[in-house]
């Protein structure tokens, strides 16, 4: 069959050697599917070339959850530039900050794209600090440690 | 659903839609928080249906402002530019303003 393929090569013009070029490059590829991908970059479907194995999600850790947070209330657009300082997890939400229901409202929607999950609405109306924002998504994401 | 989160939903609807708005979305939001607050005494459930209606046609203003903006950047692409999105603009916000 070998011999079959390389008498085919040989009648073939110019375009199939070059086919056949492009095929024996693949093979390098398919050995890069079995390296777990580190820094994996989303690109166009038609251009992936790693169709995985991906890094399985990680479980988060509180220390994480909390940082996501804060960090996820801080770059709310509307957030006081001058009450920075005070925000920490025991910021009360309505108190410290003045925030009426409708910024609740924002900062919910802001931890939801953060997290990628819908808090409804008769939990987050229970949040009256961070951390019980906090304690609600460690409790969603089963965190804990 | 109540009434109280018909309109928290609308209020997360019009928030969403307006992270893409062509003038900032800072100034959509600040609008959208001013427009909200004026209302918060209204007690009465009729007038606030009247209300959520008005959101959702403002929903859907901004839904075709945003369709017409992707057909004009899509065209483009092919012709000189032109300012019909930008006129769509300023009428959406002349719009806003009466209401």
């Amino acid at each position: 069959m070998f011999c079959r393929q390389v008498g085919r090569v040989a009648f073939r013009t110019a375009s199939a050697v070059a086919q056949q070029r492009s095929f024996s490059s693949a093979i390098p590829q398919m050995s890069k599917l079995m390296v777990p991908s580190l820094n994996y970059i989303q690109t166009r479907g038609s251009k992936i070339e790693v169709f995985g194995p991906f890094d399985p999600p990680k479980q988060l850790t509180f220390k994480q959850v909390e940082e996501r947070v804060l960090k996820a209330v801080r770059s709310w657009d509307r957030f006081p530039a001058d009450k920075e300082s005070l925000l920490k997890l025991d910021a009360d939400l309505s108190k410290d900050f003045g925030f009426d229901s409708l910024d609740q409202v924002e900062i919910v929607m802001a931890l939801e794209d953060e997290f990628g999950f819908e808090i409804p609405l008769q939990d987050s109306d229970k949040f009256k600090t961070i951390r019980d924002a906090f304690k609600y998504i460690c409790e969603r994401e089963d965190v804990y440690e | 659903m109540s009434l109280r989160h018909r309109v928290v939903d609308l209020y997360k609807n019009l928030y969403h839609m307006g992270k893409e708005y062509p003038g900032g979305s800072k100034w959509f939001h600040d609008r959208l928080k001013l427009a909200f607050s004026k209302n918060k005494e209204v007690r009465d459930e009729a007038q606030i249906e009247q209300l959520i209606a008005r959101g959702e046609f403002v929903i859907k203003e901004i839904q075709a402002l945003y369709s017409l903006r992707k057909y004009r950047a899509m065209k483009q692409r092919y012709y000189d530019k032109d300012d019909e999105v930008m006129q769509a603009t300023k009428k959406f916000e002349d719009s806003v303003q009466k209401l």
